[in-house]
């Protein structure tokens, strides 16, 4: 059982909330999708795709000792937070990390199992019951506990979706109480997802040129890793280019300003490729706006990046040296 | 390894785009500034001691100063305008042999890559420096700084160093007490010659270790491992917990809401027993 490969159940995308008695909430988490198969005192990792994850997060390797039961499989997501919510990109940061690096990263971006489902437990198979029955099992197994915890489910789906809203998540899934296991990678539309849009603040590390009219603003956040000297150089990841919801005006604007910060390397460590026809511009990274954004894609860019008014966001200047 | 310039190298009538990387690294042990009763590592803030607050970044300009407590302000164009074109070029000036120049003169190394195909004339100079055992002298802008430099062949790659400017190197009169006028007897430099050629070794650059730093790590690693290790308090461990109360709150907050705004009729009704029991909610 503990080698056994599964694909976690994937949800059907709605773009309007269903709103239904035959269904049940979850917040949907933004993190990495992981299925946990527990069999005495051993665990294993899998990935949304199969692949093992077991060395990257040596945090869950405590799940066998609280799970009541003696074999299991639990579907969840691992989740870290920054700032009072889910952040995918920090989460990202330990998923990408190399074997040596964990156990430096476990201190710096700890993660937390968000377990929704369960699929098998002391040697009987889950996947027919009902997902209410299901939901009655896992609340009698998990026990609490400093990585991993129950995700908690609601019966009043907007008011979720308003919660989730209000606070900066990414969305909400409704399951059907009825419904089987079904899993993937095929959607099912027994589970049916729908996001909210999400908001953070980046900074901004250069611009393309277009026919030599700004076109656009490189973005970037932060890589906070440790053993940073004081002072030292801000390493910025990119994530993408946004234009949309900036004016021609403000465009100008940036631009007038990139050429007073101007730089002759990128700022990022990852500098996106050159692109046909547009000229890349490197600037000091001083200055930070505010992004809408759908959802991360898995090369952790952001996906139908928006910037907000600008006179909200770019006269918020920071200091250039240490932002914790 | 990620480069920290493109350009071209130029000699003659040939240009050579190139990539240029960081040949070397400090590995010096960095000790961070903690406070000492809570271990929480210090920051820094600009403040302005007239103004009595902390100075945003639009608010600092460049200045000079020329003499005590007097400054030239300079804006960021004038700073740019004096740094040139910046052209990304390593322009080759002469050849020359490496002995000619004094290791003095040497201030940071770097690689230097071919960059994209048509990498024929980087293997055509590579090449001919080792036959001639000629090393090119050249001019560089990095960043807003333009250095002389010394392209060489190094192992199969081509490298380049940075040099100070021959004003950036003091004069040795500056240096006190150099005996400059004493008399050795001929006997006691013979001695000193043949102390030098028993001491003689081919350089190993191997055989030389970094003890500090060596002596520190060990100190650092018992220490880690004994565990008497002091920890910065960790206001960054968000708890879940915290997050789940916080949506739980919010959702009753929407639902007060709607039993205000809605129609009687159309109220959610409170969850029957088993509904109650199939709704987690976390203490």
């Amino acid at each position: 059982m503990l080698q056994q490969k599964v694909f976690p159940m994937e949800p059907q995308a709605r773009s309007v909330l269903i709103e239904d008695d035959s269904y049940y909430y979850q917040v949907k988490w933004d993190g990495i999708r992981l299925l946990a198969f527990g069999q005495g005192k051993k665990i294993r990792l899998q990935g949304r795709s199969l692949k093992d994850k077991t060395a990257l997060y040596p945090e869950l390797s405590v799940l066998p000792d609280i799970i009541k039961g003696k074999s299991f499989i639990l579907d969840g997501e691992l989740v870290a937070l920054k700032e009072k919510r889910p952040s995918f990109y920090t989460v990202m940061q330990r998923e990408r990390a190399g074997p040596s690096n964990v156990s430096r990263l476990i201190k710096l971006f700890p993660v937390d199992y968000m377990v929704f489902d369960i699929l098998f437990l002391d040697d009987t198979w889950l996947l027919s019951k009902p997902w209410e029955v299901r939901q009655q099992i896992i609340e009698k197994i998990i026990v609490e506990h400093e990585h991993l915890h129950l995700t908690p489910n609601y019966k009043d789906g907007s008011g979720l979706l308003q919660a989730v809203r209000d606070l900066g998540m990414e969305g909400v899934v409704a399951k059907k109480l009825d419904s089987p296991y079904i899993p993937g990678p095929r959607k099912s539309s027994y589970w049916l997802k729908t996001k909210v849009e999400q908001t953070l603040e980046a900074y901004v590390g250069g611009l393309t040129l277009k026919d030599n009219r700004p076109a656009s603003l490189l973005l970037g956040l932060e890589e906070d890793d440790a053993g940073e000297t004081p002072g030292s150089e801000k390493k910025l990841r990119y994530i993408g280019s946004a234009s949309s919801g900036l004016k021609e005006k403000d465009l100008e604007g940036w631009y007038k300003w990139s050429r007073e910060n101007i730089l002759s390397v990128p700022p990022f460590s990852n500098p996106p490729p050159p692109l046909p026809g547009k000229k890349l511009l490197w600037m000091e990274p001083l200055r930070k706006v505010v992004v809408i954004y759908n959802e991360w894609t898995p090369e952790l860019k952001l996906r139908a990046p928006r910037l907000v008014s600008p006179d909200r966001s770019s006269t918020n200047a920071h200091e250039p040296a240490r932002l914790q | 390894m990620r480069a920290m310039w493109k350009g071209s190298l130029s000699f003659g009538l040939v240009n050579i785009p190139v990539r240029l990387f960081a040949a070397t690294e400090g590995r010096d042990i960095k000790f961070r500034y903690l406070h000492a009763p809570c271990h929480t590592p210090l920051e820094y803030q600009k403040i302005c001691t007239t103004c009595k607050k902390q100075v945003p970044w639009e608010e600092i300009v460049r200045g000079y100063e020329y003499e005590k407590d007097h400054f030239v302000v300079l804006s960021e164009e004038e700073i740019k305008a004096a740094a040139g074109e910046g052209d990304r070029l390593i322009e080759i000036t002469d050849f020359v042999k490496m002995e000619e120049i004094d290791p003095i003169f040497f201030q940071n190394s770097y690689y230097l890559a071919p960059d994209g195909p048509g990498s024929k004339p980087y293997v055509l100079l590579h090449k001919a420096m080792l036959e001639t055992g000629k090393i090119a002298v050249a001019m560089i802008t990095l960043r807003t700084k333009e250095s002389m430099a010394v392209v060489r062949s190094y192992g199969d790659i081509l490298s380049l160093s940075t040099m100070f400017f021959p004003d950036e190197v003091r004069s040795l009169q500056e240096i006190p007490d150099i005996p400059r006028k004493v008399e050795v007897r001929e006997k006691e430099l013979e001695m000193a010659k043949e102390l030098i050629e028993n001491l003689t070794a081919p350089f190993e650059a191997e055989n030389y270790h970094d003890h500090y730093r060596e002596k520190l790590l060990e100190v650092i690693q018992a220490r880690v491992e004994g565990k008497k290790v002091v920890v910065a308090p960790s206001p960054e461990r968000e708890k879940v917990v915290d997050l789940l109360e916080a949506l739980q709150a919010s959702v009753e907050r929407t639902q007060v809401k709607k039993a205000k705004n809605k129609p009687k009729g159309r109220v959610k009704r409170s969850p029957s027993p088993k509904e109650e029991a199939l709704i987690t909610v976390k203490k």
